[in-house]
């Protein structure tokens, strides 16, 4: 069985477990629906009725996805930039360093969400508090990683640049930037979904748009026509999630290809 | 782990116990380490009292209170505050423990019987950090309805990805030349993961350890804001909707403290289980 399937081409290998999974997935939904469960089309909705509502809800939902992943994104970048910015000032003296790092890794311990509901008090508009949250969970998380890289340079490798005479910039440039890029790239990984989620966070927790208030709004308006909206904007979010990541894996790819990691084959 | 870094740091063999116990004083003292977090908070806090945010950003006192009056709230309800940590830490944890055996468990599965998927899987996993867990809530409410049991719910589907791409990753990071060591000596495959893959991955899984403290509390939080009608997170979105700010401030101080308490619990451990890591990051 398994030595078929692997002879198989990728492509059809792929169709095969789609089909496999809409498969089961029809059955799920059929079965749950003759046991009588008056919940059934919430619970568990027909993939078409689904693929039906992304049709009808377009409209909608391609401006709610706007509303929430444009605040994401650009949150990510200002994260990122300050993030790289602050995280390249704080190596340069021990001082700064010892200063602001406890807090930096308290911030990551503690979650942040909880500061959604006094972020909203403080500033009173949905798209400013996702821009906040957003672009503060990637500040954190890139500041550690850009410090962690920047310092876990070669010995040897610093020793020869300051053979060679070579300043601090300099150093910075082909030394401790290059070695410091898997870091810079995990953190990106990590902050890249955190991002998004912070944003539909945002989103659940009191904007008037954006695909968490959808999900809200179907809900709370109830009936198994509004939960295939909950779970459209949930299918959706998944995507742009996956897309986030995608996007960040490829650009390590291209700048990060001497890494270890894509140099063996995964065993 | 820094500051533990400076308190040994290179100690004079000679002289007396008092007087080495001094002049590491002395030293923690004088460093950066110690001075420069005191300052930072001291500063803010003098400024944030003084008033200097609430003129130059125009925050009201009744959503950003002074710092006395949001501790003299924190003493005056403690026992509140108590209840609420005795509602949300139970269900954090549990859902946290069977997040994490459950994650390392697929991850082994995919390790031993399916490598050649491992990789598309942990990419699918990733990616999986990005489903608004918010969704899920309401969701996972239509099936197991409000509770304890959500709460857990939640938790498990949000630390079991992270658990399961840390442990594969860890699983796999073995050097090739020590993997065809292992095959030189005709090492079973339960072998190689018993003496090879684990103590490589164990690093690995104190991250995603560490990492899973915070969506752990996330998750039970954001469970209780959105359908909950206890628990800490739930103090904090009533009482910033009754206008009682200092409350849902006090209730975020108590989950800060919560979430660095258990962080540094877990760091603790990673240092007793995994010392020669632990060792390597202290040169760093």
């Amino acid at each position: 069985m398994s030595a078929a399937w692997r002879r198989l081409p990728p492509a059809v290998r792929t169709a095969l477990t789609v089909v496999a999974v809409f498969a089961v997935w029809y059955v799920l939904s059929f079965l749950l629906r003759a046991s009588g469960d008056p919940l059934a089309a919430s619970k568990l909705p027909f993939p078409h009725e689904i693929a039906e509502r992304f049709v009808v809800s377009a409209g909608s939902l391609s401006d709610a996805a706007w509303s929430t992943a444009a605040r994401a994104v650009l949150g990510f970048a200002i994260g990122a930039v300050v993030g790289l910015v602050f995280g390249t000032v704080m190596v340069q003296a021990r001082w700064i360093e010892a200063s602001f790092l406890p807090y930096l890794l308290a911030a990551q311990m503690i979650p942040l969400i909880a500061l959604v509901p006094i972020l909203r008090a403080v500033l009173r508009d949905g798209d400013l508090v996702r821009l906040y949250v957003a672009s503060f969970v990637t500040f954190v998380v890139i500041t550690v990683a850009v410090l962690r890289g920047l310092k876990n340079v070669e010995r040897n490798a610093v020793e020869l640049m300051d053979s060679l005479n070579a300043g601090r910039l300099t150093t910075l440039r082909y030394l401790r930037f290059p070695s410091a890029l898997p870091y810079i790239f995990a953190g990106l990984r990590i902050a890249a979904p955190l991002s998004l989620v912070g944003s539909i966070l945002v989103d659940f927790l009191g904007a008037r748009n954006g695909l968490g208030f959808l999900m809200v709004a179907a809900v709370s308006i109830g009936g198994p026509r509004q939960a295939t909206l909950l779970w459209a904007a949930m299918l959706i979010s998944l995507a742009l999630g996956y897309l986030f990541t995608r996007v960040v894996a490829v650009a390590e790819r291209r700048m990060g290809f001497w890494q270890p990691a894509y140099r063996v084959a995964m065993q | 782990m820094s500051a533990l870094a400076a308190g040994s740091a290179p100690r004079d063999a000679s002289g007396t116990l008092p007087a080495r116990a001094l002049t590491a004083a002395a030293r923690l003292l004088r460093s950066p380490v110690l001075w420069g977090p005191v300052a930072v908070s001291v500063i803010t806090l003098a400024l944030w009292q003084g008033g200097a945010f609430h003129a130059l950003f125009g925050f009201k006192v009744f959503t950003v209170p002074y710092p006395d009056r949001i501790l003299a709230d924190l003493q005056d309800n403690v026992d509140v505050l108590a209840r609420g940590v005795a509602i949300t830490v139970p269900a954090a944890i549990t859902g946290y423990a069977i997040g994490m055996v459950l994650g390392f468990a697929v991850a082994t599965a995919l390790v031993l019987f399916a490598p050649g998927a491992a990789a598309r899987v942990v990419a699918i996993l990733s990616s999986a950090n990005a489903l608004p867990i918010v969704a899920l809530a309401p969701l996972g409410a239509l099936w197991i309805g409000t509770g304890f049991w959500l709460k857990v719910l939640i938790v498990v589907i949000m630390t079991t990805p992270s658990m399961t791409v840390y442990g594969v990753r860890g699983l796999t990071n073995v050097d090739p030349v020590a993997l065809e060591l292992m095959a030189s000596y005709e090492a079973r495959e339960n072998q190689v993961y018993r003496m090879l893959r684990v103590p490589r991955a164990l690093p690995f899984l104190f991250t995603a350890l560490k990492a899973c403290v915070v969506l752990a509390l996330i998750g039970t939080i954001v469970s209780e804001v959105v359908g909950g009608f206890e628990g800490l997170g739930f103090i904090i979105q009533d009482s910033l909707g009754a206008f009682q700010a200092a409350r849902g401030w006090s209730a975020l101080l108590t989950i800060a403290a919560l979430g660095i308490g258990w962080y540094v619990a877990i760091e603790a451990l990673d240092r007793v289980v995994v010392p020669w890591e632990s060792a390597a990051r202290q040169r760093e």
